[in-house]
């Protein structure tokens, strides 16, 4: 068998929600490659058990187990880079949970939110372009460390999982180790999303805003938008503009 | 191609998440000279890694050990990341870069393991044509680690050995000796690591890893970094270091990791014994 095969076989070994007889055959010394077998996909499920332990305990072990066996059979890791694991977990997980009807409804909710976490704590805040005073006139730079959820149910520790739309911002500041979390308004979320997409003003994101919500724009309204900014200034939520 | 200055010696410790404040925020020990760390960890990472990263160079020389350019893999090397890996290189100004013989991902399917290579002439093309390519393209030397394997996948050509051997030869690599994998090896599959080691071209070797193993319950004894440096280790190493001379040796321990002075009494005796070994001595 040529190198390439044989390396196919023990991926096959490893992956394989079933451990192949043929393969075990072509390779010789089983227990030594079922030890292989173990050891990696026990890492692997750890990494997974420490940045997802509330999403697990909703889910249930055996549902947790099910997409991992299917993640690793079917849509198998491809990142080197081994904290992003995670995030490609979540990413074959979510259809599977959502197609459950026998887990909580909040379970797609919850991974998101804890997958969110979990990647802003290795995020670099600041971008490597240089990065100007905050200016209605110029594109808002937003921190980098950052995720938007809208979600349809509140999954944050300090909530009871009800349904009901919940708009976060999670974001770790460039000091700290940790993602700080924000619960925003409906229109306080739209604002933030289109400021960071949209290659446009701070002035026009704000225009936009307000007329996509039928908001009018008077001085009660922008006494509110900027006072707003000048909170995600100060958080370093927005880093400035360019 | 630049040539990179030796510029670390003694005896060194990985840079962990889990020992990284008390190591960074201790008095200096004279016994630690430097910290290793696997790149894949750091590049394209902020927050608390990149602050690690900035303290511990202010500190001490940081030397690079990969985990995911298996040199034995088939497929083409990752251009990107091998650009990433080259810029990181030259920020640290690290004197060389190390990898496994080894492959861990086909097809681009990511193992997150060390996975072992026949002992073949078809993975000896591979492995130096590859090393080869990797050296050119991040400008600096390329150490080669010799790994720990449970079963050999398929018929061998040759002993692991000569595998090594034919590999570094023919793609000028330099060797980094991982003392812990060689009596792993040698036990799991009954040779003689004094042996072993006398047959490697000491001349070639750039470093020296050391770590613990655990013995489970197949009888196999796996290279977990989760333990003590065995006894039989510490006398390998000894032997090592009397042929070698002084070059730097890094303790290795990923996971279950002992209290701060436990590790700082290892380095200790490793220390003692590089001393000892080599006749080098530490002001």
């Amino acid at each position: 068998m040529g190198l390439i095969d044989l390396q196919r076989q023990i991926l096959s070994l490893c992956f394989d929600e079933v451990p192949s007889e043929a393969a075990l055959g072509a390779l010789g010394q089983r227990d030594a490659w079922l030890t292989y077998r173990e050891m990696i996909r026990d890492r692997l499920l750890r990494e997974l058990r420490i940045a997802l332990p509330r999403t697990r305990a909703l889910v249930g072990d055996g549902a947790f187990q099910a997409a991992f066996v299917h993640h690793l059979a079917h849509e198998p890791p491809r990142t080197r880079f081994f904290r992003e694991v995670v995030c490609e977990f979540v990413a074959c997980a979510l259809p599977l949970w959502a197609a459950d009807a026998a887990l909580h409804p909040a379970s797609c909710d919850l991974a998101r939110y804890e997958l969110a976490l979990w990647e802003v704590r290795d995020l670099a805040a600041r971008p490597d372009e240089p990065v100007a005073e905050f200016s209605f006139e110029g594109v808002a730079v937003l921190s980098r460390a950052l995720r938007l959820l809208p979600l349809d149910y509140a999954v944050r520790s300090e909530d009871a999982l009800e349904a009901r739309p919940t708009f976060l911002c999670v974001q770790r500041p460039e000091d700290a180790e940790r993602g700080k979390v924000w619960k925003l308004t409906p229109s306080t979320f739209q604002l933030l999303s289109r400021l960071a997409r949209e290659d446009k003003s701070a002035s026009e994101v704000i225009r936009d805003t307000a007329q996509a919500s039928g908001a009018r724009i008077d001085a009660k309204y922008l006494d509110s938008v900027c006072e707003t900014l000048a909170q995600f200034l100060e958080a370093g939520i927005i880093l400035g503009s360019r | 191609m630049a040539t990179h200055e030796l510029k670390v010696n003694g005896v060194g410790i990985g840079l962990r998440q889990a020992i990284a404040e008390p190591l960074l925020t201790s008095a200096p020990a004279p016994e630690l000279r430097f910290v290793e760390l696997h790149p894949e960890n750091y590049v394209q990472r902020g927050g608390r890694f990149r602050s690690m990263l900035e303290r511990a160079r202010a500190r001490w020389p940081v030397l690079t050990h990969g985990l995911t350019l298996g040199v034995g893999a088939v497929e083409p090397f990752d251009r990107q990341y091998v650009q990433t890996l080259r810029r990181f290189l030259a920020e640290i100004d690290a004197p060389w870069h190390s990898e496994h013989l080894c492959f861990s991902s086909p097809d681009g399917v990511m193992l997150h393991d060390l996975m072992p290579l026949p002992f073949r002439r078809e993975a000896v093309e591979v492995a130096v044509a590859r090393i080869r390519e990797l050296r050119d393209a991040i400008e600096r030397p390329v150490a080669i680690e010799n790994i720990s394997y449970y079963a050999h996948p398929g018929e061998a050509e040759m002993s692991e050995e000569d595998f090594l051997l034919e590999v570094l030869e023919r793609a000028d690599a330099k060797l980094l000796l991982d003392v812990n994998n060689v009596f792993v090896n040698c036990t799991n599959h009954q040779t003689d690591p004094k042996q072993f080691i006398d047959r490697m071209p000491l001349g070639r070797v750039v470093q020296l890893h050391v770590a613990g193993h655990s013995r489970l319950d197949n009888g196999l004894i796996v290279d977990t970094h989760g333990e003590a440096v065995r006894e039989g280790v510490y006398s390998l190493l000894e032997h090592t270091l009397a042929r070698t001379g002084p070059v730097p040796v890094l303790l290795e321990r990923d996971q279950n990791f002992p209290s701060f002075e436990e590790l700082r009494a290892e380095l200790g005796r490793i220390h003692a014994i590089y001393e000892r070994a080599t006749g080098a001595t530490w002001a």
